[in-house]
């Protein structure tokens, strides 16, 4: 065949050239793309394979039933709500712009919002958590192709800020972050079970055969020693006190002296676990644990109890108390108004530093060394939470020629609020070191007990007579000493008050810990309450002035709501005791059988059922809330005007009620 | 001369070689998708298999009957080819013709054909006659307004289908045809150049860098102040204009064109696709899971595995060595079609061979490119080997006019 009417024009050495650029194209296509597979297929071969294992293996969690937190009564402390998370997968979705626009009208975000979720490259988002079944309905319930709804349970505090620095909360994901449900997150928790199958490409479910299934095991309930009634008086009485004193913190604790276990725990601002982020960190501390302060006369116990073990003074021995100052290595310390001679007994009414310096001289640095560790000071007291204060008690060589002085009165040792109480405890009972009891048992799903914290004596710290003798003593303390603010008529309240310079910048400043701790009844002690208002600011710091009435508030409330307490023609007399108790903690063992655990089993229902519904409950002499709160619980409906606390109540407490019959209250209003 | 005497003289001087090398692109093709298809849970119709034979069948006819036409006839007919291709792209814009939900195919009965696949064709050869008819023009930037103005309308039409992969095979097709037809290298930089300014923009350094470069060629390449002002400027404003603009945009947005103009960037997931692509090949290792056997194909994880991504299907189950020799195969076709054009005496001529070698290069490229993550995920098919009727046609002609020059020679 004939060709060209056309001749190239191009020279052929430009042909060339071009022929070339050409094929270093070509070659350089071809071994970019050769070297590429062979990364991929032989280099990184086993990564891929590993990769490809995670894509058709689908998972689906299964929920376990978090464990419910209880107060002694079995009350539910927390409890579970169940919500939806609405989940998308964006490649399955058929009209994302449709979703977007449904998702907005039933949650109220923009629809942009969602359409951008929903525009992704993801193979799964989120498009809603933690919502409820009411507002999921909508979407649920038309069962859209690449939606789907898992239900979850979220955490709800029914009591909001009650008991909230003890319990802690969860996060969105249910794992507990603070408190109890942090230290205990894996017995609360149970164990998630899983469903796993086979998917194909599509998402597709493959073959019922290859899924199998493991059913998730509800977590184990805490019962804590904590009572639900008396952590509801105390935090009532340290917020109000927190902000009628303008405190920086009112810190409280409530424990039973002949168990260790401890009724409430608390300090103010506190804070509400179902929303904890609209509050600072700082009132998620359980600081009657995680704090320590100097206990200024709180802590001359020490000293009392190392004169009277050692059999140093009898109550009525005469101590002169320089008019008021002393001068120790050249430092002078000086008592809040001068005295002369004081009875030993009387040193400690008055809380003169004079004197219970020169009683702590005579007892010698070794003694007043060894009873304060005896009562546990600079050792953490080994409760069950975390976080827990050592405290600070120098050992006997780093003490200076001032440290026994200053210790006598409660300077140069620092204390957590919880081993002050745990000290006036072992006073209290007959001298008994306990330790303090927080969780009574942990019960598992399935109805065996994991564990049950029996009621643990650390040491003896003092012989039951030195105990009488420091009842008598802080007996007297609160009848005509400085702690007479908490006196209460009819009743045998024994305390002592502590007022100690705060430590700024490394030395004593012009603010205050104002502290007071007492034990009622005194001679069969069953509440012994501390309360330290840190930096009141009132004219007059003093505990005695500050925390002794919040201390009778709560011992007035608490002796409200048990009528038992309230002993007819109880001596008032300060000097003798009631030998009746001392026969009973006289024997170790018996201390043992004192304990008042009113356990009751836990029940599936969300309502404290500790009281029949049908007996009307004495509601007199609580505050309004208190006792709304009450009432509700019983399903009563209340009738009052006006408010402050209640007078008269009709029906009266112990009479047979109808649920949702009504109840008179008469409310004391004004100024209490 | 007899017929029989011609037959065999056409038997003789038919490029046998190269012949095999097709057959053999075919079959391992059709044994893919059998593999592919097989799976009686799939979606796919095992109707594929069949029918990518009876296209295979109905190409050999075809690529047979075109090795038999004298290019002359090509050239007579070349730019009546080029209108005939345009008006078949215009009819998918007429909703009563057109079929399939992306707005490519066109359908007679039961017959449905994808025009922009011929648009190939038609496109080669008409640019190829009318870069012939000025090739002594070619240095003067005036005469290529023309081949733009074409090459430009076929590309926007398929792009608007929209159907960004084969819309870029168009340029493609036509700047490679450009070089070997001798228009001046720096005439090709100056037009691509605010293409590449636009996509460097998005990084500062990349931009700074790009626009350097073009001023050191131009200064280098002697032109006038003027002339190196104008282009800096026209550089610098698209390269500023554009993600000014794009940066303005909600990201949904941004989102929303790019699914716009390339459909499989889609929400559905390209990153989806492209993973378990990779996955599947990367599985494959060295000698592949064997024939029927590739867990990721078989549980349907890859998606458009018989089209688009049939090679990450020969990558899992023939491994690295299915894999190679399948680009083993293409590389020979390509070395074997540019010795050809290299050779040929005629412009016309050459200048098809070059735009088929361009077409091949690119698809390859592309294809490969994209199931093994190298390049953005566009939809184009794997020449011979991916399912498609009009693809593999559409092919088969191109290799039987390199069979008809070959006869020539």
């Amino acid at each position: 065949m004939k060709r060209k009417s056309r001749t190239s024009s191009v020279n052929s050495s430009k042909v060339n050239v071009r022929l070339a650029v050409l094929s270093v194209i070509v070659l350089a296509g071809w071994l970019l793309i050769m070297s590429k597979l062979f990364w991929l297929q032989v280099v990184n071969h086993e990564n891929v394979q590993l990769a490809r294992n995670s894509l058709y293996n689908q998972e689906i969690t299964l929920e376990a039933e978090r464990g419910i937190i209880r107060d002694r009564n079995g009350a539910p402390l927390t409890m579970n709500l169940p919500h939806y998370d609405l989940g998308a997968h964006p490649p399955v979705i058929e009209n994302p712009e449709l979703m977007a626009k449904l998702f907005s009208e039933t949650f109220g975000k923009s629809s942009s919002y969602y359409l951008e979720k929903l525009l992704t490259d993801k193979n799964f988002v989120w498009m809603e958590r933690k919502v409820s079944p009411a507002k999921s309905l909508a979407i649920i319930q038309r069962d859209f192709k690449g939606i789907s709804a898992i239900k979850q349970n979220k955490r709800y505090y029914p009591y909001d800020e009650i008991a909230a620095q003890i319990i802690g909360f969860t996060d969105i994901d249910n794992r507990g972050i603070e408190g109890l449900e942090k230290t205990y997150d894996e017995f609360l928790s149970g164990a998630d079970g899983h469903k796993s199958f086979k998917v194909d490409g599509k998402g597709r479910d493959l073959s019922g055969l290859l899924s199998h299934t493991v059913e998730p095991i509800p977590g184990g309930d805490l019962i804590l020693t904590i009572d639900r009634e008396y952590q509801i008086i105390l935090q009532e009485e340290i917020e109000s006190a927190y902000r009628s004193k303008k405190a920086e913190n009112v810190i409280g604790i409530i424990i039973q002296p002949l168990t260790g276990d401890v009724l409430a725990m608390g300090s103010a601002p506190g804070f509400n676990p179902n929303k904890y982020t609209k509050y600072p960190v700082a009132n998620y501390k359980n600081r009657t644990i995680t704090d320590i302060y100097e206990p200024g006369s709180t802590f001359k116990l020490v000293t009392a109890t190392a004169a009277i073990e050692n059999n140093l003074y009898s109550e009525s021995d005469l101590i002169f108390c320089e008019n008021g100052k002393i001068d120790v290595s050249n430092v002078t310390i000086s008592d809040h108004r001068p005295y002369g001679w004081l009875t030993f007994n009387q040193v400690f009414y008055n809380s003169s530093n004079v004197g219970v310096i020169k009683i702590a001289q005579n007892a010698g640095r070794e003694n007043i060394y060894k009873t304060a560790r005896g009562f546990g000071f600079g050792n953490k007291t080994g409760i069950s939470l975390d976080g827990e204060s050592n405290g600070v008690l120098r050992g006997l060589k780093k003490w200076s020629s001032l440290s026994l002085a200053e210790i006598a009165i409660g300077y140069e040792v620092s204390v957590t609020p919880l081993q002050l109480a745990m000290a006036y405890a072992a006073a209290a009972n007959g001298g008994y070191l306990l330790r303090p009891r927080i969780i009574s048992s942990a019960i598992s799903s399935d109805g065996t007990v994991e564990f049950s914290d029996d009621v643990k004596v650390i040491r003896r710290v003092m012989s039951p007579e030195t105990s009488d003798r420091l009842r008598d003593l802080f007996l007297g303390v609160v009848k005509v000493g400085t702690g007479k603010k908490a006196f209460m008529r009819g009743f045998r309240v024994a305390g002592k008050s502590g007022t100690s310079q705060k430590i700024k910048d490394g030395k004593h400043s012009n603010e205050y810990y104002a502290s007071f701790v007492a034990f009622f009844p005194a001679d069969k002690p069953e509440f012994l309450c501390l309360i330290i208002v840190d930096n009141p600011k009132t004219r007059n710091p003093y505990g005695g002035k500050v925390a002794a009435p919040i201390v009778k508030r709560i011992f007035t409330r608490i002796a409200n709501a048990n009528p038992q307490l309230f002993v007819s023609g109880t001596s008032t007399k300060i000097e003798r005791s009631n030998s009746a108790l001392r026969k009973n903690v006289n024997r170790e063992s018996s201390l043992l059988s004192l304990q008042t655990v009113r356990y009751i089993e836990p029940k599936q229902t969300s309502q404290d059922e500790a009281i029949p519904d049908n007996i009307m409950p004495n509601v007199k002499g609580m505050s309004l809330r208190y006792a709304l709160k009450i009432l509700g619980e019983r399903n009563l409906n209340p009738k009052f005007s006006g408010g402050g606390i209640v007078k008269r109540q009709k029906p009266s407490a112990g009479e047979r009620v109808v649920s949702g019959s009504e109840v008179l209250l008469t409310m004391e209003t004004g100024s209490e | 001369m007899p017929a029989g005497q011609q037959l065999l003289s056409t038997l003789f001087s038919h490029d046998w070689v190269l012949f095999f090398i097709i057959i053999a692109l075919i079959l391992i093709g059709i044994v893919a998708i059998q593999s592919a298809t097989v799976d009686s849970g799939s979606q796919m119709k095992e109707t594929n298999f069949q029918k990518q034979i009876i296209w295979a069948i109905l190409g050999l006819l075809i690529y047979f009957s075109i090795s038999l036409i004298n290019f002359r006839f090509l050239y007579a007919l070349a730019y009546f080819a080029l209108l005939a291709g345009i008006l078949l792209v215009l009819l998918t814009y007429i909703p009563a013709i057109s079929k399939g939900a992306s707005g490519r195919w066109i359908g007679f009965g039961g017959l449905t054909i994808q025009p922009s696949e011929f648009m190939k064709v038609f496109l080669i050869i008409g640019l190829a006659r009318l870069l012939t008819d000025n090739i002594k023009n070619l240095s003067k930037p005036k005469s290529l307004i023309l081949p733009f103005i074409i090459a430009g309308v076929v590309t926007l039409l398929v792009l608007r289908q929209p159907d960004l992969g084969t819309a870029m095979v168009f340029p493609a097709i036509l700047f490679p045809m450009l070089f070997w037809s001798a228009v001046p290298v720096m005439t090709l930089f100056l037009i691509i150049a605010p293409i590449i300014s636009l996509l460097s923009a998005f990084n500062l350094i990349s931009f700074v860098f790009w626009i350097g470069l073009i001023l050191l060629l131009l200064w280098f390449a002697r032109k006038s102040l003027r002339f190196i002002v104008l282009m800096f400027l026209l550089n610098v404003s698209v390269g500023l204009v554009t993600p000014m603009m794009w940066n303005n945009i909600r990201p949904y947005q941004q989102k929303r064109i790019l699914t716009y103009v390339n459909k499989q960037l889609d929400p559905r997931g390209s990153g989806y696709q492209v993973l378990q692509s990779k996955v599947a090949i990367g599985s494959g290792g060295m000698y592949g899971k064997g024939l029927g056997d590739g867990t990721q194909s078989q549980l349907k994880f890859l998606p458009e595995q018989h089209t688009d991504f049939i090679i990450s299907l020969i990558g899992e189950e023939l491994g690295f060595i299915g894999v190679s020799t399948v680009l083993l195969l293409f590389f020979f076709l390509l070395a074997k079609i540019i010795n050809k054009a290299s050779n040929s005496k005629n412009v016309f001529e050459s200048l098809v061979l070059i735009g088929i070698s361009a077409l091949l290069l690119f698809q390859i490229f592309i294809n490969i490119g994209m199931t093994t993550g190298l390049v953005p995920v566009t939809g184009l098919p794997l020449p011979f080997i991916s399912y498609g009727g009009s693809s593999l046609l559409a092919m088969m002609i191109l290799m039987g006019l390199v069979q008809s020059v070959s006869r020539n020679i």
